[in-house]
């Protein structure tokens, strides 16, 4: 399990790294595009283009970083109850999440597949310009793809963790509210 | 029957601490397939006594609203917002424009009875604006303006209950999130929503002050001195800072642009502020911000997707309408309805985050008030009103957790501190709930 474990950390950061640069990447070309809409509008009326392709930014972004948001495990969820566990407590409440996770991203993933294959056979294009359209939803069965593996990582963690009895993993999760801030007091 | 498992099922897996879009996916793939359309093919299929690999293929059918919902997101033309506010949010945060804006409010109000306090409230506000989260708020404020405010006089109870509370009142102000995601969950006009939330912004900070000054005055707080050349120092190392909010309440109120325009304008302003001007922030800084940014951003838009695609099977399997039958057995007005739509949001808001409660309670209820007559505008400021108090109220106000832990208190201490404050945003809400005007009366 531990040699699975450190394949799949090798995976999950090279995929980490190449999504934090497209992030990047697409989020300059959203701005771009944005601000460029706005600066031109004394001159044009806009270019309807610019807008649809700026939306399609927003979801690759959004999907790339949600798979990011899992691997950091920075899912937005309710732990009233699972706070006040036991780090043993955690870890199998964690094990219910992650395991509900692989199995619905898998299947998912699996859904979008077939979605995708079709526009792809029926060539659609977008609506404003000649992008074929598949092209642009390949993001969503890559999401669920990459957050099938983030999970199957949570899953292991976990379980390595309830085998051997140690926790300290949890420690990196978990954020004191004053490093959302630390960063940021400026000179 | 079919209602009730549904809210079983969800309420069950909810508090197991799983990532809430899982939740809301499970649980629209299983409604998809077994209650839709699909549950009456299904059972066709069972009681022919079908293959297996045709019962996989049905589920897959029936589940292909997923994807085709989530990417039919991208025809809303104020996505962009949400992104790009974020890193504006960031970009404020890491730099220094909140900080100078705070310094600027201080000289310019702190002369005042109760000076501090409102400072403090009018920094909150336009933070929590900015950030979208009022837990950033409390620490980000709390750490600047807490040991002023104790050094001042104010007691340590109504510092604490101040701080902890005022996180409350951003929401209501532009570039508010909560309100452009409402806005997209309602498919009502934002920068409408924007307009609506002034006044019953200014209100609530108006009541909030005015117990602040009632109070310093009570309990003898020392003034600052007002000092004109102080003022004028920190308006000229502020006022590009200044500019900032002045341009996004213009572009908006003045209906110059759209949310999605101001939000680029925003981004790229703060930006060449801070990285030019207060040379706070380095362009190599950027790449982290983009990236800090989008997986808070990816984190409330899969929430989103899953939710517009569980949105897509109430509709289909017309539930809000038989939902608004039932409750049409015990509520007839509008105002009655509002007012149940108040306890609801309340509990909610204790135990959810403010955008887990707005794309799971508000596709629920956005039908059903228009069923009632109630302006789906009205009801979007009464909505992010409720959850925001939500986050004050015991027993799971996150906000008193954060105090508790940031301020090192014990959380019933911060409760006691925290009452008279909640007591007053209850009170707000009830006279903005019932005048319709205080929200709509600049819309019309």
């Amino acid at each position: 399990m531990a040699q699975l474990l450190s394949a799949l950390r090798r995976i999950d950061s090279a995929l980490a790294r190449a999504e934090g640069a497209v992030i990047v990447l697409c989020v300059s070309l959203m701005l771009f595009l944005a601000f460029g809409q706005v600066a031109l509008r004394p001159v044009t009326s806009g270019f309807p283009w610019a807008d649809q392709l700026a939306r399609f930014l927003v979801l690759w972004t959004g999907v790339l970083g949600a798979s990011l948001a899992t691997r950091r495990r920075k899912h937005i969820a309710i732990d009233v109850v699972t706070k006040f566990l036991s780090p043993r407590g955690r870890a199998m409440a964690a094990l219910i999440g992650n395991g509900l996770g692989i199995l619905l991203c898998a299947f998912l993933l699996l859904v979008s597949i077939r979605y995708v294959a079709a526009n792809r056979e029926n060539a659609t294009l977008a609506t404003t310009m000649h992008l074929p359209i598949w092209l642009v939803q390949a993001v969503i069965p890559y999401g669920f793809a990459a957050m099938f593996l983030r999970f199957l990582d949570g899953v292991l963690e976990d379980a390595q963790g309830l085998l051997t009895g140690d926790f300290s993993y949890q420690k990196q999760f978990e954020e004191a509210p004053e490093a959302a801030f630390s960063k940021g007091e400026g000179s | 029957m079919k209602t009730l498992l549904i809210v079983l099922l969800f309420l069950t897996l909810l508090n197991s601490g799983a990532p809430l879009w899982l939740v809301i996916g499970l649980l629209s793939v299983i409604s998809f397939v077994f209650w839709g359309e699909g549950g009456s093919d299904l059972a066709d299929l069972l009681s022919e006594g079908a293959p297996l690999s045709d019962l996989w293929n049905h589920g897959v059918d029936y589940s292909l609203s997923v994807p085709i919902q989530m990417f039919r997101v991208t025809e809303s033309p104020v996505l962009i917002a949400i992104p790009l506010f974020t890193i504006a949010g960031m970009i404020m945060t890491k730099g220094q424009i909140s900080k100078r804006l705070v310094e600027v409010s201080r000289a310019a109000v702190g002369f005042l009875p109760g000076g501090l306090a409102v400072t403090t409230i009018v920094g909150c506000t336009f933070f929590a604006a900015i950030s979208g989260a009022s837990a950033v708020t409390i620490i980000a404020i709390g750490g600047m303006l807490y040991p002023a405010l104790k050094s001042e006089g104010y007691s340590e109870k109504f510092s604490l209950g101040l701080l902890t509370s005022s996180g409350a009142l951003g929401i209501l102000v532009p570039p508010s999130l909560p309100l452009i995601i409402y806005g997209v969950v309602a498919k009502a006009d934002i920068n409408k929503l924007f307009v609506a939330g002034l006044l019953p912004g200014l209100l609530t900070m108006g009541a909030l002050s005015i117990y602040s000054a009632f109070q310093a005055e009570t309990h003898g707080v020392r003034r600052e001195r007002f000092s004109f050349p102080e003022l004028r120092e920190k308006i000229r190392k502020g006022i590009w800072a200044i500019l900032l909010p002045v341009l996004l309440l213009v572009g908006i109120y003045g209906g110059y642009t759209t949310a999605a325009e101001v939000s680029a304008v925003a981004v790229v302003y703060a930006l060449v502020i801070e990285i030019l001007v207060h040379k706070a922030l380095k362009w190599s800084d950027l790449g982290k911000i983009f990236v800090d940014s989008l997986v808070l951003v990816g984190a409330i838009l899969v929430i989103l997707l899953m939710a517009l695609s569980f949105t897509n099977f109430l509709a289909v399997e017309q539930i809000p309408q038989y939902a608004t039958e039932w409750i049409k057995g015990y509520v007839t007005t509008p105002l009655g309805f509002l007012a149940a739509v108040n306890g609801l949001l309340l509990i909610v808001g204790c135990i959810m985050d403010i955008f887990s409660g707005l794309l799971i309670v508000g596709p629920l209820v956005v039908p059903i008030a228009q069923a009632f007559g109630v302006d789906l505008i009205h009801l979007g400021i009464v909505f992010v009103l409720n959850l925001e108090i939500g986050f004050v109220t015991p027993p799971f106000g996150i906000n008193l957790f954060i105090s508790s832990s940031y301020f090192r208190k014990s959380v019933p201490d911060i409760l006691k501190a925290a009452l008279p404050f909640m007591a007053i945003l209850l009170g707000c809400l009830a006279v903005i709930t019932y005048f319709e005007n205080i929200s709509l009366v600049l819309v019309r």
